[in-house]
């Protein structure tokens, strides 16, 4: 170990020189009373390079963008998505961000962040610029910008491309960064304590408590597109459920033999995964094993509820953590594969840029048209209400230097918007019929094929083979056209006994897919993830191991899915449980007891009962969770994105910021407008696709006149899951009414008496100094330099002098 | 390049977190040279005490 270090005395070093600087260099450096450099001022001199460089940037965007939405060519290279975004993203990010900082957050260098005015070593924790960037990234990002790109691309691939991007630039990345500023001004706080301060006691509370009911659905959906995925694969439940042994045993190793070995751990871990995702063909193919590991959705309900009650009691060491050290690793392995897929291969897009279901609400994936139902269906990717958490939680309490915001708020946001256009172009990359025929519910494929029933046991031949007949005779009836203006087909390229490459349509096509993939059957498999899984395995094996590899692309890109959601479902579940706790100790104040088992059991059930109660209505509704139950999310995550941007508009008013309560304004409206319009449509609509009461009328009236126990059983689960949907959509627009009145009556008072106090910390002179952009100028590495020698050595642990190594 | 590397080692130690305990030790060394740091057991073992009510969410 390096003990050395603490008794030579850092001047010592004799090649320790500090850096001399010219004039002009001086000039731009800020100093404290101390003399000790904390920041530099910011510079923006045009030079020639930068003029030529930002030309070609704004040249290959246009040129990007005129071919995704001018032209529209038949063969559209699923590569100019990649370009357009990057260069639409590097505009935005140099620009618009840059003018919100100067108009809004007018970063201070030479004031303190928590980070260095706490820094405990724990949470409080100046965190090098670059991981701090991936942690956050890390945090924000998961199942959600993979999911709602895949689901959008039934009305095409444009709606949903100009959404993800100037959705973020405008929205999104806006709201992340101004929650990550404002918060990291009042030493971290979270977003509901900002609520309470800025907007009052009863809309704060109102706006913590909308919060919470709109977690318990966002989780319930999420449950949903891992059971969805995993509901009658042996292979993939697996391979997903060697997760946990895997991590059992990690957080053991960790915790009795090697502490602190996490990056060895981790890796022998993510090995074990690969093995075990590897495993899942054989598993799959062994008759006993496929059997136990044939599960419905609904026995995979109550494992998931199961679990999810474990994960939250057992303590964090033994699951939760060493869970997310894999998570990490599969995200990373995911977004890699997914980039080299689009990157790489470069496959041409075989969706229409505008379907029929943009301007009808026949879409058999979710229905609804375009406004308002694409902007609640893409939440995460153009904006998501759960990433102001984020940005109100870890993220600002490790931040270095305020001027870091722009990089680590909008500059995150933006990588994950890149994920959501990669996860679009992998979806549209895939034959049309192929997608409608994963994404139709058993019931809306077998109205549009025109026939009563998909006959048959699920889990048989005899089903399957009827499946992949319905899904032909479905999508040759579907009322959408393919690239050239014709009724699509299912068409899939795939190698007959002999290893000669066919092209095989129609039912067979679906039943071939199937085995290429490993699983028994791919048709109705909605919720997204195993969309994009197939089209990442079908990009990926024109790039490594050709078609024997398809199973395990298949089964790669549905454990990331599958792990990111099941951690997702215990942090929250966790969180939720200490929040519910925490309110009930107003009246029983035990309860606040975190070491209180019975209390954190008692509260953890009725947190898990709430999702799992839903979940279990997704999965057993007729007409298909994910239509039923993903506008009910997507409204729901845009609504917390909504009050967050709220609040933030709110925030600028009280800073005194008239002329800029456009920039959090504008994005707050629009998302008012939407979610506003999506629940109205969703409560009035006489359409039956859409209204949820409408369908409850309607199912009152067909169970009035049912007969067959079956049809009576089945009107009577769909009068009770519109009634339960029908009234979480009421109570919804109901809260947020409530917050945003308050808050407008909060603005108008601010505005009339003129009143800026503010609730930010007061200033405290920094002693610190980090550079602001991911890469450091030259001036920056000079005055790490230097501050290394005069610095606060606690600020640059490992990194100061008389560092060891080992 | 080793210099890089070295430089890219640290970020990745950052990173998965794996290099608290030596920073904790270097600070300990620091501002208490007077007493013995905790062990690296006892030094885990107390982050893991810390993170059971510090849970951070992931998002969606």
């Amino acid at each position: 170990m390096q003990k050395k270090s603490a008794v030579k005395p850092p001047t010592d070093a004799p090649d320790v020189e500090s850096p001399s600087y010219t004039t002009d260099e001086e000039s731009l450096i800020i100093r404290n009373k101390a003399g000790v450099p904390v920041g530099v001022k910011p510079q923006n001199t045009w030079t020639l390079k930068k003029i030529v460089l930002w030309a070609v940037v704004v040249l290959l965007g246009t040129t990007g963008w005129a071919i995704l939405a001018v032209f529209r060519g038949e063969e559209v290279n699923t590569i100019w998505f990649v370009i357009t975004a990057v260069c639409t993203y590097a505009i935005a990010y140099r620009f618009y961000a840059l003018y919100i900082q100067r108009k809004i957050m007018q970063p201070d260098d030479s004031n303190a962040t928590p980070a260095e005015r706490v820094n405990n070593g724990k949470d409080f924790d100046p965190t090098q610029r670059v991981v701090l960037y991936g942690h956050h990234f890390a945090a924000i990002a998961g199942a959600g910008p993979l999911v709602g790109p895949v689901l959008a691309a039934q009305m095409g691939y444009l709606p949903g491309t100009l959404w993800i991007i100037f959705g973020v630039l405008v929205a999104g990345a806006v709201q992340d960064m101004l929650v990550l500023f404002f918060s990291m001004r009042r030493g971290g706080r979270s977003l509901g304590q900002m609520a309470i301060d800025e907007i009052g006691k009863v809309g704060g509370t109102i706006m913590t408590i909308g919060v919470f009911v709109m977690l318990m659905i966002v989780l319930a959906v999420l449950a949903m597109i891992c059971v969805n995925a995993l509901a009658e694969s042996p292979w993939g439940v697996f391979s997903v459920s060697m997760t946990i042994p895997i991590a059992l045993g990690m957080g053991l190793w960790l915790r009795y033999v090697q502490p602190g070995a996490i990056t060895g751990v981790s890796i022998v871990g993510f090995a074990l995964l690969i093995a075990a995702i590897i495993g899942g063909r054989w598993v799959s193919a062994n008759p006993t094993l496929h059997e136990f590991f044939h599960l419905s959705p609904t026995t995979l309900v109550w494992a998931m509820v199961v679990y999810g009650f474990l994960a939250a009691v057992l303590p964090v060491w033994l699951l939760l953590t060493p869970r997310d050290y894999l998570s990490t690793f599969m995200k990373v392995g995911t977004i890699v594969v997914l980039a080299i897929s689009i990157i790489v291969v470069r496959p041409i897009a075989q969706m229409p840029a505008i379907t029929e279901f943009a301007t009808n609400t026949d879409g058999p994936v979710f229905a609804g048209t375009l406004f308002p139902f694409l902007f609640i269906t893409v939440a995460c990717g153009a904006i998501s209400g759960m990433h102001a958490t984020v940005s109100s939680g870890t993220t600002p309490k490790m931040i270095q230097k305020e001027s870091q915001t722009r990089m680590i708020g909008y500059g995150g946001m933006l990588m994950e918007s890149f994920v959501a256009i990669m996860a679009l172009a992998a979806a549209v990359s895939l034959n049309q019929g192929v997608y409608f025929s994963m994404n139709m519910s058993p019931a809306a494929m077998a109205a549009t094929a025109g026939i009563e029933q998909i006959e048959g046991e699920p889990g048989t031949e005899e089903f399957y083979a009827n499946q992949a007949e319905a899904a032909e005779a479905a999508i040759a009836n579907i009322g959408v056209s393919d690239v050239h203006g014709n009724q699509p087909g299912i068409e899939w390229e795939t190698r007959d006994a002999n290893g000669n490459e066919v092209t095989l349509t129609g039912g067979e096509a679906m039943r071939a897919l199937a085995e290429d993939v490993g699983e028994p059957s791919v048709i109705s498999r909605t919720g997204g993830a195993p969309t994009l899984a197939v089209g990442i395995a079908n990009i990926m094996h024109r790039f490594a191991g050709g078609k024997a590899m398809m199973g395990f692309w298949y089964h790669f890109a549905i454990m990331f899915e599958a792990l990111f959601i099941l951690s997702a479902v215990d942090a929250v579940t966790r969180v939720s449980r200490f929040q519910l706790g925490d309110a009930i100790g107003n009246i029983v104040p035990k309860f606040r007891d975190p070491s209180w088992r019975l209390g954190s059991w008692l509260t953890t059930g009725v947190v898990v009962a709430a999702w799992g109660s839903l979940l279990l209505m997704g999965v057993t509704d007729p007409r298909g969770g994910i239509q039923t139950l993903y506008p009910l999310f997507g409204i729901a995550n845009q609504l917390i994105a909504t009050m967050a941007l709220l609040l933030c508009t709110v925030m600028v008013a009280r800073k005194g910021f008239t002329k800029s309560l456009w920039i959090p304004g504008i994005p707050f409206v629009w998302m008012l407008i939407v979610t506003f319009a999506a629940s109205w449509q969703k409560i009035f609509s006489a359409d039956p696709a859409l209204g949820y009461w409408t369908q409850w009328r309607i199912a009152r009236e067909a169970k009035a006149s049912a007969t067959s126990p079956e049809d009576i059983e089945t009107q009577s689960a769909v009068i009770r899951n519109t009634f339960i949907q029908g009234t979480m959509s009421i109570i919804f627009v109901l809260l947020v009414t409530v917050v945003v009145i308050c808050a407008i009556l909060r603005i108008r008072k601010t505005m009339s008496l003129k009143d800026t106090t503010t609730s930010e910390d007061p200033y405290q002179e920094s002693n610190y100094f980090a550079p602001s952009t991911i890469v450091a100028s030259s001036l920056d590495k000079k005055l790490v330099k230097e501050y290394e020698i005069v610095g606060d050595p606690n600020l640059i642990p490992g990194r100061g002098h008389g560092h060891g190594g080992h | 390049m080793r210099e890089r590397l070295r430089e890219w080692r640290h970020l990745w130690r950052d990173f998965t977190g794996e290099s608290a305990y030596d920073r904790y030790v270097e600070r300990h060394l620091r501002d208490h040279p007077d007493h013995e740091p905790m062990s690296s057991r006892q030094f885990w073992r107390q982050r893991a005490d810390f993170d059971e009510s510090n849970v951070s969410t992931g998002c969606c």
